[in-house]
């Protein structure tokens, strides 16, 4: 409530601030150095309907196209790959007190894409509209020194799954595109937590969730015929715990998180395909309010997966723990510095994330090579009045993967041509956005 | 009569504190409170609610994960690329030895 006594721009600048920062959402980054004004007004005003609409744009070019299969036939150019995605998600978010204590919060999420991408000589194309996730928040303020919320989220599948022919290849590489792929199946996912308020300004966090992952069909071949048909996917479900600690006060925010999530075995057709081995996720974030028009924030995440449980060519049992791991550490850097002046804000952002080699020999077809991918760019937003704002963000992304050797081929020894060289790849994102609170 | 004089004022210091007590015990905060009654500032319970759903639901959705789009750019997740290439890649999955059978 003290905000409402600060200036006009300070209340500005704090809510530019706060949607720039991802929007109230993850990092700590999004604990905003100053007061939000849109939870101020769901403090005076019971309920609060928020829309937002992105356009993001992607379009890449790459050494080589995407996926980078091996033993391709020679008259496979393996030329240059490109490709470009439109992806257009919105969502309507309604926040409000039930009563006094309890805080509740509804969300509906969709969108719809485009995309399309030239990769080994072959050029096609998809669009559709993307799954929608439907979702609940309850939160209990009425318990002294204990925040507890529940959520429960779906994924309805109006996605497309089965992508015929060619089509197939239009799903891009994710670190140059906005989704990888354009629908799953019906997903359930319900979380259970609780905030712990240590100080007014320190607050930890303890949560659980489940993600119930549905069946669906994609693409496939038929076994001994080779003609194309359809399996039936029932990936893995996961069961996570996450803790966070987070802190803010004198223009100083500091979060940092642990998640650990338990994935069980993937099916395809009714056989188990593989588990994935248990993944951690260590991640920080740190920001600053140098002064009342400057602030940056830094988030840095590091995620190792143990080995995966694999088939076992002379079952049973059907799965064994693969001989080595076959999963890469991945981290990731974000950063962005702020400047905020009325209802203009403006400041550049670069990002940074390095997936590792796997444990596997270089000459196994099982082996992944090391990635890396800088992006460097700014982001903007405007508060068109005190209901509406628009942002607009940009950035260009290099992506580099190393060279990935040739292989070797039982007694055939190392074959030529297996591997791939180094792959280099460029490309830009530029999303416009819109947010509407009513 | 000292007794009385006591009493009296203890009498009157809880009937002066007591309005004080059920008032703070019946402040309402924006969101979740100490132990001791005091507001915590909610962007931090908020941020680490929507946290902890964006943690623990990392694969409700690719194409719609649980909240506002705006959100999108602030959430750091690694891709998991063993389900990538498994699941998502040409050509279709089937049954394998390993599961990263594209390099």
């Amino acid at each position: 409530m003290r905000s409402r006594r600060r200036p006009e721009s300070a209340l500005l600048s704090g809510a530019i601030f706060s949607l720039l920062c991802s929007g109230g959402a993850v990092s700590a980054a999004d604990l905003p150095a100053m007061p939000v004004k849109a939870q101020v007004q769901s403090f005076d005003q019971r309920w609060q309907v928020t829309f937002n609409d992105e356009v993001q744009y992607y379009s890449w070019d790459s050494s080589q196209g995407y996926p980078h299969l091996p033993l391709q036939l020679p008259a496979d150019p393996k030329g240059p790959g490109h490709g470009s995605q439109v992806y257009n998600p919105y969502g309507l978010q309604i926040d409000g007190k039930a009563t006094d204590d309890l805080q509740v919060q509804f969300l509906v999420r969709s969108g719809y894409v485009w995309s399309s991408q030239t990769t080994g000589g072959v050029s096609t194309s998809a669009s559709t509209p993307t799954d929608t996730t439907l979702g609940t928040t309850l939160t209990y303020n009425g318990i002294a020194g204990i925040q507890p919320f529940a959520s429960l989220n779906v994924n309805a599948p109006t996605g497309k799954t089965v992508l015929m022919g060619n089509s197939a290849f239009a799903r891009p590489d994710p670190d140059l595109s906005g989704v990888p792929t354009f629908g799953e199946g019906w997903n359930i996912g319900p979380t259970i937590g609780i905030n712990v308020p240590i100080t007014a300004q320190m607050v930890a966090s303890f949560s659980t969730g489940y993600t119930s992952r549905g069946t669906y069909t994609r693409e496939g071949v038929i076994p001994l015929v080779g003609a194309q048909g359809t399996d039936s996917i029932k990936p893995g479900n996961d069961w996570t715990v996450n803790t966070s600690l987070a802190y803010q006060a004198s223009g100083l925010t500091l979060q940092l998180s642990g998640t650990y999530v338990l994935e069980s075995e993937t099916f395809i057709d009714g056989v188990p395909l593989y588990k994935t081995g248990d993944r951690i996720t260590v991640s920080g974030g740190a920001g600053y309010t140098w002064t009342p028009a400057w602030s940056s924030q830094l988030t840095a995440s590091f995620t190792h997966i143990d080995r995966n449980i694999v088939q076992n060519l002379f079952a049973p049992p059907p799965l064994i723990v693969e001989a080595a791991n076959s999963n890469s550490n991945v981290t990731q850097l974000v950063a962005s510095t702020t400047y905020t002046q009325g209802s203009f804000a403006i400041g550049p952002t670069a990002g940074f994330t390095y997936r590792d080699h796997n444990d596997y020999d270089p000459t196994s077809a099982t082996f992944l090579p090391a990635k890396t991918s800088y992006s460097a760019g700014a982001m903007a937003q405007y508060l068109v009045n005190q209901m509406a704002s628009l942002s607009l963000r940009a950035e260009h992304r290099w992506v580099h993967e190393d060279i990935n050797p040739d292989k070797m081929i039982g007694i055939f020894g190392i074959l030529p041509g297996s591997g791939f060289p180094a792959i280099s790849s460029t490309g830009w994102m530029v999303s416009l956005g819109g947010t509407i609170k009513f | 009569m000292r007794q009385s004089s006591i009493l009296l004022a203890g009498t009157i210091c809880l009937t002066a504190l007591l309005p004080t007590a059920a008032s703070a015990a019946q402040a309402r905060c924006p969101e979740a409170r100490t132990i001791t009654g005091e507001c915590v500032n909610p962007a931090i319970t908020q941020a680490l609610r929507n946290q902890s759903i964006a943690y623990t639901q990392q694969k409700l959705s690719y194409t719609a994960p649980p909240r506002l789009p705006s959100a999108d750019f602030g959430v750091l997740i690694a891709r998991d690329w063993n389900e990538m290439l498994n699941l998502f890649t040409f050509p279709p999955v089937g049954p394998a030895p390993t599961t990263n059978r594209r390099p």
